[in-house]
Protein backbone atom coordinates (compact mmCIF):
# COMPACT_ATOMS: atom_id res chain seq x y z
CA UNK A 1 0.00 0.00 0.00
CA UNK A 2 2.86 2.36 0.88
CA UNK A 3 4.52 1.61 -2.43
CA UNK A 4 1.25 2.21 -4.27
CA UNK A 5 0.97 5.57 -2.53
CA UNK A 6 4.54 6.51 -3.47
CA UNK A 7 3.96 5.50 -7.11
CA UNK A 8 0.77 7.52 -7.21
CA UNK A 9 2.61 10.55 -5.82
CA UNK A 10 5.41 10.30 -8.39
CA UNK A 11 2.98 9.94 -11.27
CA UNK A 12 0.87 12.80 -9.96
CA UNK A 13 3.81 15.20 -9.96
CA UNK A 14 4.81 14.00 -13.45
CA UNK A 15 1.30 14.65 -14.65
CA UNK A 16 0.95 18.08 -13.06
CA UNK A 17 3.85 19.26 -15.20
CA UNK A 18 1.98 18.31 -18.40
CA UNK A 19 -1.60 18.88 -17.26
CA UNK A 20 -2.39 21.58 -19.80
CA UNK A 21 -1.00 19.36 -22.54
CA UNK A 22 -3.23 16.44 -21.47
CA UNK A 23 -6.34 18.63 -21.32
CA UNK A 24 -5.52 20.23 -24.69
CA UNK A 25 -5.02 16.81 -26.28
CA UNK A 26 -8.31 15.65 -24.84
CA UNK A 27 -10.18 18.70 -26.09
CA UNK A 28 -8.80 18.36 -29.60
CA UNK A 29 -9.66 14.69 -29.40
CA UNK A 30 -13.28 15.72 -28.89
CA UNK A 31 -13.42 17.36 -32.34
CA UNK A 32 -13.60 14.02 -34.22
CA UNK A 33 -16.41 13.05 -31.83
CA UNK A 34 -18.40 16.12 -32.88
CA UNK A 35 -17.71 15.19 -36.50
CA UNK A 36 -19.03 11.68 -35.84
CA UNK A 37 -22.22 13.19 -34.38
CA UNK A 38 -22.76 15.19 -37.58
CA UNK A 39 -21.75 12.36 -39.90
CA UNK A 40 -24.02 9.78 -38.26
CA UNK A 41 -26.85 12.30 -38.22
CA UNK A 42 -26.48 12.47 -42.00
CA UNK A 43 -26.20 8.67 -42.27
CA UNK A 44 -29.36 8.03 -40.28
CA UNK A 45 -31.10 11.00 -41.91
CA UNK A 46 -34.66 10.11 -42.63
CA UNK A 47 -33.75 6.75 -44.09
CA UNK A 48 -33.29 4.39 -41.15
CA UNK A 49 -34.00 4.10 -37.45
CA UNK A 50 -31.62 1.29 -36.54
CA UNK A 51 -28.20 0.40 -37.97
CA UNK A 52 -26.42 -2.72 -36.71
CA UNK A 53 -28.79 -2.87 -33.74
CA UNK A 54 -28.07 0.74 -32.73
CA UNK A 55 -30.39 3.72 -32.76
CA UNK A 56 -28.87 7.15 -33.53
CA UNK A 57 -28.60 7.97 -29.82
CA UNK A 58 -26.96 4.62 -29.08
CA UNK A 59 -24.56 5.08 -31.97
CA UNK A 60 -23.37 8.45 -30.68
CA UNK A 61 -23.09 7.04 -27.15
CA UNK A 62 -21.06 4.17 -28.62
CA UNK A 63 -18.49 6.64 -30.00
CA UNK A 64 -18.47 8.76 -26.83
CA UNK A 65 -17.69 5.69 -24.67
CA UNK A 66 -15.28 4.24 -27.24
CA UNK A 67 -13.41 7.53 -27.27
CA UNK A 68 -13.04 7.55 -23.49
CA UNK A 69 -12.09 3.89 -23.31
CA UNK A 70 -9.52 4.07 -26.10
CA UNK A 71 -7.86 6.96 -24.28
CA UNK A 72 -7.82 5.16 -20.95
CA UNK A 73 -6.79 1.84 -22.46
CA UNK A 74 -4.10 3.39 -24.64
CA UNK A 75 -1.04 1.38 -23.76
CA UNK A 76 1.40 2.79 -26.31
CA UNK A 77 3.48 4.76 -23.81
CA UNK A 78 4.05 1.68 -21.69
CA UNK A 79 4.93 -0.46 -24.71
CA UNK A 80 7.44 2.13 -25.90
CA UNK A 81 8.82 2.35 -22.35
CA UNK A 82 9.46 -1.41 -22.21
CA UNK A 83 10.96 -1.35 -25.72
CA UNK A 84 13.24 1.55 -24.83
CA UNK A 85 14.35 -0.15 -21.62
CA UNK A 86 15.41 -3.21 -23.62
CA UNK A 87 17.03 -1.08 -26.34
CA UNK A 88 19.09 1.21 -24.13
CA UNK A 89 19.79 -1.33 -21.41
CA UNK A 90 17.99 0.47 -18.61
CA UNK A 91 16.03 -2.72 -17.97
CA UNK A 92 19.09 -3.61 -15.86
CA UNK A 93 17.67 -1.37 -13.16
CA UNK A 94 14.40 -3.23 -13.15
CA UNK A 95 16.09 -6.63 -13.00
CA UNK A 96 18.09 -5.61 -9.93
CA UNK A 97 15.14 -4.24 -7.98
CA UNK A 98 13.69 -6.42 -5.18
CA UNK A 99 10.29 -6.35 -6.86
CA UNK A 100 8.95 -8.26 -9.87
CA UNK A 101 9.08 -6.45 -13.21
CA UNK A 102 5.34 -6.63 -13.86
CA UNK A 103 4.42 -5.86 -10.30
CA UNK A 104 6.10 -2.45 -10.50
CA UNK A 105 5.34 -1.78 -14.16
CA UNK A 106 1.63 -2.55 -13.80
CA UNK A 107 1.35 -0.40 -10.68
CA UNK A 108 2.97 2.52 -12.51
CA UNK A 109 0.67 2.00 -15.49
CA UNK A 110 -2.42 1.80 -13.28
CA UNK A 111 -1.48 4.96 -11.35
CA UNK A 112 -0.84 6.80 -14.61
CA UNK A 113 -4.23 5.87 -16.02
CA UNK A 114 -6.03 6.69 -12.79
CA UNK A 115 -4.52 10.17 -12.74
CA UNK A 116 -5.34 10.57 -16.44
CA UNK A 117 -8.95 9.64 -15.68
CA UNK A 118 -9.08 12.18 -12.86
CA UNK A 119 -7.71 14.87 -15.15
CA UNK A 120 -10.06 14.31 -18.05
CA UNK A 121 -13.17 13.53 -16.02
CA UNK A 122 -14.27 17.18 -15.82
CA UNK A 123 -13.85 18.06 -19.53
CA UNK A 124 -15.45 14.70 -20.39
CA UNK A 125 -18.45 15.36 -18.14
CA UNK A 126 -18.81 18.84 -19.64
CA UNK A 127 -18.77 17.29 -23.11
CA UNK A 128 -21.44 14.74 -22.09
CA UNK A 129 -23.58 17.51 -20.59
CA UNK A 130 -23.32 19.69 -23.69
CA UNK A 131 -24.30 16.77 -25.92
CA UNK A 132 -26.68 15.15 -23.40
CA UNK A 133 -29.53 14.91 -25.89
CA UNK A 134 -27.38 12.57 -27.99
CA UNK A 135 -26.39 10.37 -25.06
CA UNK A 136 -28.11 7.08 -24.27
CA UNK A 137 -28.25 6.71 -20.50
CA UNK A 138 -28.60 3.21 -19.07
CA UNK A 139 -27.59 2.49 -15.52
CA UNK A 140 -28.84 -1.08 -15.10
CA UNK A 141 -25.70 -2.75 -16.48
CA UNK A 142 -23.15 -0.27 -15.11
CA UNK A 143 -21.54 -2.70 -12.58
CA UNK A 144 -20.96 -5.28 -15.33
CA UNK A 145 -19.73 -2.55 -17.65
CA UNK A 146 -17.11 -1.41 -15.09
CA UNK A 147 -16.09 -5.00 -14.46
CA UNK A 148 -15.67 -5.59 -18.16
CA UNK A 149 -13.63 -2.38 -18.54
CA UNK A 150 -11.33 -3.52 -15.72
CA UNK A 151 -10.68 -6.85 -17.44
CA UNK A 152 -10.18 -5.02 -20.77
CA UNK A 153 -7.66 -2.79 -18.99
CA UNK A 154 -5.61 -5.83 -17.92
CA UNK A 155 -6.00 -7.47 -21.33
CA UNK A 156 -4.77 -4.33 -23.07
CA UNK A 157 -1.81 -4.05 -20.69
CA UNK A 158 -0.82 -7.64 -21.44
CA UNK A 159 -1.04 -7.15 -25.22
CA UNK A 160 0.97 -3.91 -24.99
CA UNK A 161 3.67 -5.59 -22.88
CA UNK A 162 3.91 -8.51 -25.33
CA UNK A 163 4.59 -5.99 -28.12
CA UNK A 164 7.15 -4.20 -25.94
CA UNK A 165 9.09 -7.41 -25.23
CA UNK A 166 9.25 -8.19 -28.95
CA UNK A 167 12.02 -5.57 -29.05
CA UNK A 168 14.35 -8.31 -27.88
CA UNK A 169 13.93 -9.83 -31.37
CA UNK A 170 12.90 -6.88 -33.57
CA UNK A 171 15.12 -3.82 -33.16
CA UNK A 172 12.70 -1.15 -34.30
CA UNK A 173 9.09 -1.66 -33.24
CA UNK A 174 7.54 1.76 -33.93
CA UNK A 175 6.24 0.61 -37.34
CA UNK A 176 4.88 -2.62 -35.91
CA UNK A 177 3.21 -0.66 -33.13
CA UNK A 178 1.46 1.70 -35.55
CA UNK A 179 0.35 -1.24 -37.65
CA UNK A 180 -0.96 -3.09 -34.60
CA UNK A 181 -2.86 -0.01 -33.40
CA UNK A 182 -4.57 0.32 -36.76
CA UNK A 183 -5.59 -3.34 -36.86
CA UNK A 184 -6.68 -3.31 -33.24
CA UNK A 185 -8.62 -0.06 -33.71
CA UNK A 186 -10.66 -1.67 -36.45
CA UNK A 187 -11.11 -5.16 -34.97
CA UNK A 188 -11.97 -3.91 -31.48
CA UNK A 189 -14.79 -1.74 -32.80
CA UNK A 190 -13.05 1.62 -32.50
CA UNK A 191 -13.98 2.63 -36.03
CA UNK A 192 -17.55 1.38 -36.04
CA UNK A 193 -19.65 -1.06 -33.98
CA UNK A 194 -18.74 -4.60 -34.97
CA UNK A 195 -22.42 -5.55 -35.23
CA UNK A 196 -22.55 -3.54 -38.48
CA UNK A 197 -20.06 -5.90 -40.12
CA UNK A 198 -21.33 -8.84 -42.19
CA UNK A 199 -22.11 -11.88 -40.07
CA UNK A 200 -19.25 -14.16 -41.30
CA UNK A 201 -16.69 -11.42 -40.59
CA UNK A 202 -18.23 -10.74 -37.20
CA UNK A 203 -17.99 -14.46 -36.37
CA UNK A 204 -14.31 -14.57 -37.33
CA UNK A 205 -13.58 -11.47 -35.21
CA UNK A 206 -15.36 -13.09 -32.26
CA UNK A 207 -12.59 -15.68 -32.11
CA UNK A 208 -9.97 -12.95 -31.60
CA UNK A 209 -9.28 -11.03 -28.38
CA UNK A 210 -9.75 -7.52 -29.87
CA UNK A 211 -13.53 -7.53 -29.60
CA UNK A 212 -13.24 -7.82 -25.81
CA UNK A 213 -11.30 -4.56 -25.50
CA UNK A 214 -13.93 -2.07 -26.68
CA UNK A 215 -16.96 -3.62 -28.30
CA UNK A 216 -17.96 -6.05 -25.53
CA UNK A 217 -17.80 -3.53 -22.62
CA UNK A 218 -19.85 -1.00 -24.63
CA UNK A 219 -22.33 -3.66 -25.71
CA UNK A 220 -22.79 -4.57 -22.06
CA UNK A 221 -23.47 -0.91 -21.22
CA UNK A 222 -25.99 -0.63 -24.06
CA UNK A 223 -27.88 -3.66 -22.78
CA UNK A 224 -27.38 -5.56 -26.03
CA UNK A 225 -25.92 -8.41 -24.00
CA UNK A 226 -28.24 -9.73 -21.32
CA UNK A 227 -28.27 -12.24 -18.45
CA UNK A 228 -26.10 -15.30 -18.95
CA UNK A 229 -24.55 -13.74 -22.06
CA UNK A 230 -22.84 -11.14 -19.85
CA UNK A 231 -21.27 -13.85 -17.70
CA UNK A 232 -20.17 -15.65 -20.87
CA UNK A 233 -18.61 -12.48 -22.33
CA UNK A 234 -16.81 -11.69 -19.08
CA UNK A 235 -15.61 -15.30 -18.86
CA UNK A 236 -14.12 -15.15 -22.36
CA UNK A 237 -12.46 -11.83 -21.51
CA UNK A 238 -10.84 -13.41 -18.45
CA UNK A 239 -9.80 -16.47 -20.46
CA UNK A 240 -8.08 -14.29 -23.06
CA UNK A 241 -6.31 -12.39 -20.30
CA UNK A 242 -5.05 -15.60 -18.71
CA UNK A 243 -3.94 -17.13 -22.02
CA UNK A 244 -2.13 -13.98 -23.15
CA UNK A 245 -0.77 -13.49 -19.62
CA UNK A 246 0.91 -16.91 -19.83
CA UNK A 247 2.30 -15.99 -23.26
CA UNK A 248 3.64 -12.72 -21.86
CA UNK A 249 5.29 -14.48 -18.92
CA UNK A 250 7.05 -16.94 -21.26
CA UNK A 251 8.03 -14.16 -23.64
CA UNK A 252 9.51 -12.09 -20.83
CA UNK A 253 11.51 -15.10 -19.65
CA UNK A 254 12.86 -15.67 -23.17
CA UNK A 255 13.55 -11.97 -23.68
CA UNK A 256 15.52 -11.73 -20.44
CA UNK A 257 17.48 -14.83 -21.44
CA UNK A 258 18.28 -13.36 -24.85
CA UNK A 259 19.02 -9.89 -23.49
CA UNK A 260 22.62 -8.79 -23.12
CA UNK A 261 23.44 -5.32 -21.87
CA UNK A 262 27.10 -4.83 -22.69
CA UNK A 263 28.24 -1.35 -21.83
CA UNK A 264 24.85 -0.12 -20.73
CA UNK B 1 18.49 23.20 -62.46
CA UNK B 2 20.76 23.54 -59.41
CA UNK B 3 17.78 23.00 -57.12
CA UNK B 4 16.59 20.04 -59.18
CA UNK B 5 20.00 18.35 -58.89
CA UNK B 6 20.10 19.08 -55.20
CA UNK B 7 16.62 17.63 -54.73
CA UNK B 8 17.59 14.47 -56.63
CA UNK B 9 20.51 13.92 -54.27
CA UNK B 10 18.16 14.46 -51.29
CA UNK B 11 15.89 11.78 -52.74
CA UNK B 12 18.75 9.32 -53.23
CA UNK B 13 19.96 9.90 -49.70
CA UNK B 14 16.48 9.45 -48.21
CA UNK B 15 15.82 6.28 -50.19
CA UNK B 16 19.06 4.70 -48.96
CA UNK B 17 18.27 5.61 -45.38
CA UNK B 18 14.70 4.35 -45.52
CA UNK B 19 15.61 1.01 -47.04
CA UNK B 20 18.25 0.42 -44.39
CA UNK B 21 15.53 -0.80 -42.00
CA UNK B 22 13.53 -2.71 -44.60
CA UNK B 23 11.13 -4.41 -42.21
CA UNK B 24 10.22 -1.10 -40.65
CA UNK B 25 9.93 0.57 -44.06
CA UNK B 26 7.44 -1.96 -45.39
CA UNK B 27 5.46 -2.18 -42.19
CA UNK B 28 5.20 1.63 -42.14
CA UNK B 29 3.94 1.59 -45.71
CA UNK B 30 1.45 -1.17 -44.93
CA UNK B 31 0.24 0.70 -41.83
CA UNK B 32 -0.54 3.82 -43.82
CA UNK B 33 -2.32 1.79 -46.49
CA UNK B 34 -4.34 -0.05 -43.85
CA UNK B 35 -5.31 3.27 -42.22
CA UNK B 36 -6.92 4.45 -45.45
CA UNK B 37 -8.46 1.05 -46.17
CA UNK B 38 -10.07 1.16 -42.72
CA UNK B 39 -11.71 4.47 -43.65
CA UNK B 40 -12.94 2.97 -46.92
CA UNK B 41 -14.27 -0.08 -45.05
CA UNK B 42 -16.15 2.23 -42.68
CA UNK B 43 -18.22 3.62 -45.56
CA UNK B 44 -18.37 0.24 -47.33
CA UNK B 45 -20.03 -1.38 -44.34
CA UNK B 46 -22.27 1.62 -43.68
CA UNK B 47 -23.61 1.56 -47.25
CA UNK B 48 -23.95 -2.21 -47.00
CA UNK B 49 -26.56 -1.80 -44.28
CA UNK B 50 -28.94 -0.47 -46.92
CA UNK B 51 -28.19 3.26 -46.77
CA UNK B 52 -28.59 4.76 -50.24
CA UNK B 53 -26.93 8.10 -49.71
CA UNK B 54 -25.31 10.25 -47.04
CA UNK B 55 -26.51 13.83 -47.36
CA UNK B 56 -26.99 13.24 -51.06
CA UNK B 57 -23.61 11.54 -51.64
CA UNK B 58 -23.72 8.06 -53.08
CA UNK B 59 -21.17 5.33 -52.35
CA UNK B 60 -18.86 6.18 -55.26
CA UNK B 61 -18.84 9.92 -54.61
CA UNK B 62 -17.69 9.14 -51.07
CA UNK B 63 -15.07 6.73 -52.45
CA UNK B 64 -13.78 9.46 -54.78
CA UNK B 65 -13.52 11.79 -51.78
CA UNK B 66 -11.60 9.17 -49.78
CA UNK B 67 -9.28 8.55 -52.72
CA UNK B 68 -8.61 12.29 -52.95
CA UNK B 69 -7.84 12.43 -49.21
CA UNK B 70 -5.44 9.52 -49.75
CA UNK B 71 -3.68 11.20 -52.68
CA UNK B 72 -3.40 14.66 -51.09
CA UNK B 73 -2.20 13.34 -47.72
CA UNK B 74 0.32 11.02 -49.37
CA UNK B 75 1.89 13.80 -51.46
CA UNK B 76 1.96 16.20 -48.53
CA UNK B 77 3.15 13.51 -46.11
CA UNK B 78 5.85 12.27 -48.47
CA UNK B 79 7.23 15.63 -49.58
CA UNK B 80 6.67 18.11 -46.75
CA UNK B 81 5.25 16.77 -43.50
CA UNK B 82 8.35 15.26 -41.88
CA UNK B 83 10.42 18.30 -42.81
CA UNK B 84 7.98 20.70 -41.25
CA UNK B 85 7.42 18.86 -37.99
CA UNK B 86 11.18 18.71 -37.48
CA UNK B 87 11.54 22.50 -37.51
CA UNK B 88 10.71 22.98 -33.77
CA UNK B 89 13.35 20.43 -32.73
CA UNK B 90 15.84 22.06 -35.11
CA UNK B 91 15.17 25.39 -33.46
CA UNK B 92 15.57 23.84 -30.02
CA UNK B 93 18.87 22.12 -30.87
CA UNK B 94 20.27 25.07 -32.89
CA UNK B 95 20.42 22.88 -36.02
CA UNK B 96 18.45 25.49 -37.92
CA UNK B 97 21.47 27.80 -37.91
CA UNK B 98 23.46 25.27 -39.95
CA UNK B 99 20.70 25.11 -42.55
CA UNK B 100 20.33 28.88 -42.76
CA UNK B 101 23.96 29.53 -43.58
CA UNK B 102 23.85 27.21 -46.60
CA UNK B 103 23.85 29.00 -50.00
CA UNK B 104 20.32 27.86 -50.89
CA UNK B 105 16.84 29.19 -50.27
CA UNK B 106 16.13 28.49 -46.56
CA UNK B 107 12.50 27.55 -47.22
CA UNK B 108 13.61 24.97 -49.80
CA UNK B 109 16.23 23.62 -47.45
CA UNK B 110 14.04 23.22 -44.38
CA UNK B 111 10.87 22.06 -46.11
CA UNK B 112 12.19 19.61 -48.70
CA UNK B 113 15.30 18.01 -47.25
CA UNK B 114 13.54 14.79 -46.21
CA UNK B 115 11.36 12.62 -48.44
CA UNK B 116 9.23 9.80 -47.05
CA UNK B 117 8.86 7.09 -49.70
CA UNK B 118 6.61 4.92 -47.54
CA UNK B 119 4.00 7.69 -47.20
CA UNK B 120 4.37 8.86 -50.79
CA UNK B 121 3.57 5.38 -52.13
CA UNK B 122 -0.02 6.09 -51.07
CA UNK B 123 -0.37 8.27 -54.19
CA UNK B 124 -0.42 5.15 -56.37
CA UNK B 125 -2.94 3.30 -54.21
CA UNK B 126 -5.09 6.42 -53.96
CA UNK B 127 -5.03 6.94 -57.73
CA UNK B 128 -5.97 3.32 -58.37
CA UNK B 129 -8.87 3.66 -55.94
CA UNK B 130 -9.94 6.94 -57.54
CA UNK B 131 -10.03 5.29 -60.97
CA UNK B 132 -12.13 2.46 -59.51
CA UNK B 133 -14.56 4.94 -57.91
CA UNK B 134 -14.87 6.99 -61.11
CA UNK B 135 -15.49 3.93 -63.31
CA UNK B 136 -17.95 2.29 -60.91
CA UNK B 137 -19.70 5.59 -60.22
CA UNK B 138 -20.11 6.24 -63.93
CA UNK B 139 -19.04 9.87 -63.61
CA UNK B 140 -18.73 11.67 -66.94
CA UNK B 141 -15.04 12.64 -66.93
CA UNK B 142 -13.63 15.27 -69.29
CA UNK B 143 -10.02 16.35 -69.84
CA UNK B 144 -10.95 19.73 -68.41
CA UNK B 145 -12.20 18.06 -65.24
CA UNK B 146 -9.01 15.99 -64.91
CA UNK B 147 -6.85 19.09 -65.37
CA UNK B 148 -8.99 20.96 -62.85
CA UNK B 149 -8.59 18.06 -60.43
CA UNK B 150 -4.80 18.01 -60.80
CA UNK B 151 -4.65 21.77 -60.29
CA UNK B 152 -6.78 21.54 -57.15
CA UNK B 153 -4.70 18.65 -55.76
CA UNK B 154 -1.61 20.88 -56.16
CA UNK B 155 -3.50 23.69 -54.43
CA UNK B 156 -4.51 21.29 -51.64
CA UNK B 157 -0.91 20.22 -51.02
CA UNK B 158 0.26 23.84 -51.02
CA UNK B 159 -2.52 24.83 -48.66
CA UNK B 160 -1.61 22.04 -46.24
CA UNK B 161 2.01 23.09 -46.51
CA UNK B 162 1.23 26.76 -45.87
CA UNK B 163 -1.00 26.14 -42.86
CA UNK B 164 1.43 23.78 -41.17
CA UNK B 165 4.37 26.00 -42.14
CA UNK B 166 2.77 28.95 -40.35
CA UNK B 167 2.16 26.76 -37.29
CA UNK B 168 5.71 25.43 -37.10
CA UNK B 169 7.12 28.90 -37.76
CA UNK B 170 5.68 29.81 -34.36
CA UNK B 171 8.48 27.67 -32.96
CA UNK B 172 10.97 30.37 -34.01
CA UNK B 173 9.38 32.49 -31.31
CA UNK B 174 7.83 30.05 -28.83
CA UNK B 175 9.86 26.81 -29.32
CA UNK B 176 7.22 24.39 -27.86
CA UNK B 177 4.33 23.98 -30.29
CA UNK B 178 3.36 20.28 -30.09
CA UNK B 179 -0.28 21.12 -29.38
CA UNK B 180 -0.49 23.18 -32.58
CA UNK B 181 0.55 20.24 -34.77
CA UNK B 182 -2.20 18.13 -33.25
CA UNK B 183 -4.63 20.98 -33.76
CA UNK B 184 -3.63 21.09 -37.42
CA UNK B 185 -4.57 17.45 -38.07
CA UNK B 186 -7.73 17.73 -35.99
CA UNK B 187 -8.93 20.71 -38.03
CA UNK B 188 -8.08 18.95 -41.28
CA UNK B 189 -10.33 16.05 -40.27
CA UNK B 190 -13.30 18.30 -41.00
CA UNK B 191 -12.48 18.30 -44.70
CA UNK B 192 -12.33 14.52 -44.91
CA UNK B 193 -16.10 14.13 -44.63
CA UNK B 194 -18.63 15.19 -47.28
CA UNK B 195 -19.16 18.93 -46.80
CA UNK B 196 -22.93 18.56 -46.98
CA UNK B 197 -23.08 16.90 -43.56
CA UNK B 198 -22.10 20.21 -41.93
CA UNK B 199 -24.33 23.19 -41.15
CA UNK B 200 -23.73 26.27 -43.32
CA UNK B 201 -21.79 28.23 -40.68
CA UNK B 202 -19.32 25.39 -40.21
CA UNK B 203 -19.07 24.85 -43.95
CA UNK B 204 -18.26 28.52 -44.58
CA UNK B 205 -15.71 28.62 -41.75
CA UNK B 206 -13.92 25.54 -43.04
CA UNK B 207 -13.90 26.84 -46.57
CA UNK B 208 -12.72 30.41 -46.17
CA UNK B 209 -11.12 30.63 -42.72
CA UNK B 210 -9.52 27.20 -42.32
CA UNK B 211 -9.73 25.77 -45.84
CA UNK B 212 -10.06 22.08 -44.89
CA UNK B 213 -13.06 21.64 -47.20
CA UNK B 214 -11.16 23.31 -50.05
CA UNK B 215 -8.27 20.90 -49.55
CA UNK B 216 -10.17 17.62 -49.67
CA UNK B 217 -13.68 18.25 -51.01
CA UNK B 218 -13.02 20.69 -53.85
CA UNK B 219 -10.80 18.51 -56.10
CA UNK B 220 -13.27 15.65 -55.96
CA UNK B 221 -16.21 17.95 -56.76
CA UNK B 222 -14.50 19.32 -59.83
CA UNK B 223 -13.57 15.85 -61.07
CA UNK B 224 -16.95 14.21 -60.64
CA UNK B 225 -19.07 17.30 -61.19
CA UNK B 226 -20.42 16.44 -57.77
CA UNK B 227 -22.11 18.34 -55.01
CA UNK B 228 -20.76 21.86 -54.97
CA UNK B 229 -21.17 24.22 -52.06
CA UNK B 230 -24.48 26.03 -52.55
CA UNK B 231 -22.86 29.36 -53.45
CA UNK B 232 -20.10 28.00 -55.71
CA UNK B 233 -20.21 26.41 -59.16
CA UNK B 234 -17.42 24.56 -60.98
CA UNK B 235 -15.57 27.67 -62.22
CA UNK B 236 -15.80 29.61 -58.98
CA UNK B 237 -14.76 26.51 -57.03
CA UNK B 238 -11.46 26.34 -58.94
CA UNK B 239 -10.97 30.09 -58.71
CA UNK B 240 -11.67 30.13 -54.96
CA UNK B 241 -9.20 27.31 -54.36
CA UNK B 242 -6.46 28.99 -56.40
CA UNK B 243 -7.01 32.38 -54.77
CA UNK B 244 -7.01 30.91 -51.26
CA UNK B 245 -3.81 28.99 -52.06
CA UNK B 246 -2.04 32.13 -53.27
CA UNK B 247 -3.13 34.02 -50.16
CA UNK B 248 -2.05 31.25 -47.75
CA UNK B 249 1.30 30.68 -49.46
CA UNK B 250 2.07 34.41 -49.41
CA UNK B 251 1.11 34.71 -45.74
CA UNK B 252 3.21 31.68 -44.75
CA UNK B 253 6.32 32.85 -46.64
CA UNK B 254 6.05 36.40 -45.34
CA UNK B 255 5.48 35.21 -41.80
CA UNK B 256 8.47 32.90 -41.99
CA UNK B 257 10.74 35.70 -43.26
CA UNK B 258 9.50 38.00 -40.51
CA UNK B 259 10.02 35.34 -37.83
CA UNK B 260 13.48 34.63 -39.20
CA UNK B 261 14.45 38.21 -38.50
CA UNK B 262 13.23 37.73 -34.94
CA UNK B 263 15.24 34.49 -34.75
CA UNK B 264 18.44 36.21 -35.98
CA UNK B 265 18.05 38.78 -33.24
Amino acid sequence: MRMQKAIFKIKMSEFTAYRSNVCLNFMFGCVPLVLYILLWKAIYGEQVEIIGGYSYKQMITYYVIAFLLSNILNVRDNTVKIATMIEDGSIHNQMLKPIGFFSLNFKLYRAEKLIYLLNISIPYLIFCLVFRRYIFWKASHLPFFFLSVCVAFVLKYIIGSILGFLTAWIEEISGLLDFWENIEGFLSGGLLPLSILPKPLFTVISFLPFKYILFVPIDIYMGNIQGIEIAKALGIQVLWSVALGILLYKLKKEAFRKYTGYGS
Amino acid sequence: MRYFKLYCSFLKNCFRRETMYRFNFFINMFTVVFGYIANILFYYFVYDTGIENISGWNRYQIYALLATVWIVDSIFGGVFFFNLIMIPSKVKNYELDTLLIKPVNPIFMISMRQFNFGLFSGVFFGTAFLIYAVIKGGFPITIKAVLGYLLLVCCAVLLLFSILFIMVTFSLRFVRIQGLIQMFWTLMEVGKNPHSVYPLALKTTFTFLVPAIVIYNFPMQVLTDGKFLGFLNKGTTVLTAVLLTVVWVCISVRYFRKSLKYYYN
